[in-house]
């Protein structure tokens, strides 16, 4: 585990106890808020910079982000990687007919090798169906990266599209980061161990709203 | 010249065709269209864009805390932006219909904040002014937006200053069209019809 990451995400406070529901229903004993990220600027810096690490190991041409969580961090990587981005729209909710439209923003050149740079993932569900739409207009998607995987079964879903995961910390070591650190009590820190071992497996993502 | 016109013109970032028009948001057809958006994907000129974005902040000693971008064109701007100065960013959502009461602006702010405002392209205003008002209902101040490019319709700079917040863009339309005409993409009678639209 990366200590700086570790210690960069605690300053920033970006993991909190208490009783939660999450976007999908499910009760949790944590929350983990990235979305506040982007205020802390030397975290922020820092981040980007340890993603845009590994973004240069890839040998990639472009940097996504998904709307509209994602694009901050995706822009930061994407200043520092000097390399193109593009973001991904939403799907609309609804269908009526005809076809869909174009969820890309930005020019995406048919085989351009892409990147999507996440906050935080949980079972990779929703940022499939992210990869699907570049993949659908013409760009080559082998990688994704995360802030914080929480492990809740991302990396084998997205291994089945063919997608290999990387993060900079899982959830469960920035918890124990935090209780080496006496950033969480022995009790409240015995419940959420406690807790995501009975954690059953989602059918659906919920970090849209959970991040 | 605006090098910041230059690059949106040769760029093929502002588009002019008088035969098949450009259908805006607002429903009303233009025979011009200028999509910033594609900028982001052009790491060279996107990043003349940012250091003109901070060199204008600074000329103007605009004093602010925190950078604010709107969803979702403009986050991306000042997302580098707030890198680059090492400011906080904050972002003001859309507003959702089914969701009422949710929360509209994310990031960590205190009240009494001094917003910066970043918008990328200001047509008639209406999304950045809805910003602005969104910003200090949370109890924060705005006094200046910087957008890149404005067509200034319908006079988006009176109705910023209306509200007591100062608009300043890098480029607008005149300038592009200035540029317009040099390249010889538009002529003087095109580029006075153009304006003429903007009412």
């Amino acid at each position: 585990m990366n200590e700086d990451v570790a210690n960069a995400l605690c300053s920033a406070e970006v993991l909190s106890f208490g009783n939660y529901q999450l976007s999908s229903g499910k009760k949790s004993q944590y929350y983990i808020n990235l979305r506040i990220l982007p205020s802390h600027p030397d975290v922020f810096d820092f981040i980007s910079a340890s993603i845009a690490q590994i973004v240069s190991q890839l040998g990639v041409d472009v940097i996504a982000g998904a709307e509209p969580n994602g694009v901050p961090l995706a822009s930061g990587v994407a200043l520092k990687t000097h390399l193109p981005a593009i973001f991904v729209k939403r799907a609309p909710r609804r269908f009526i007919s005809g076809p869909m439209p174009n969820l890309i923003v930005g020019k995406l050149v048919k085989g351009q090798k892409v990147v999507l740079v996440t906050d935080l993932i949980t079972n990779g569900y929703i940022k499939g169906k992210i990869i699907d739409e570049i993949k659908k207009a013409g760009g080559v998607v082998e990688n994704i990266i995360a802030i914080i995987d929480k492990e809740e079964g991302a990396e084998e879903n997205l291994a089945e599209q063919g997608i290999k995961l990387q993060s900079l910390i899982k959830v469960s070591e920035l918890i124990e980061h935090m209780k080496a650190n006496s950033l969480v009590d022995e009790e409240t820190y015995n419940k959420v161990i406690a807790s995501r071992s009975e954690e059953p497996s989602e059918e659906f993502e919920s970090d849209e709203s959970d991040s | 010249m605006n090098q910041i016109a230059e690059i949106i013109l040769e760029k093929k970032i502002f588009e002019v065709n008088f035969r098949e028009r450009f259908r805006f948001a607002s429903g009303k057809v233009f025979p011009f269209y200028c999509d910033n958006r594609i900028l982001l994907s052009m790491p060279k000129e996107r990043e003349i864009v940012v250091n003109a974005l901070a060199k204008k902040i600074d000329e103007e000693k605009i004093n602010f805390s925190t950078i604010a971008g709107i969803a979702t064109a403009s986050i991306p701007w000042a997302s580098m932006l707030a890198m680059k100065l090492s400011k906080p960013l904050i972002y003001v959502r859309k507003e959702e219909k089914s969701h009422g009461k949710q929360k509209r602006i994310e990031g960590r702010y205190n009240k009494n904040d001094k917003v910066l405002l970043i918008e990328d392209l200001i047509s008639t205003g209406g999304s950045a002014l809805d910003a602005v008002q969104a910003i200090k209902n949370a109890g924060l101040e705005v006094e200046y937006c910087i957008g890149i490019f404005t067509y200034n319709m319908g006079n988006a700079i009176e109705k910023f200053s209306e509200i007591g917040v100062k608009l300043i863009t890098l480029t607008n339309i005149e300038e592009v069209l200035d540029a317009a005409i040099k390249s010889g993409i538009v002529n003087s009678n095109q580029r006075k019809e153009i304006l003429q639209t903007l009412g």
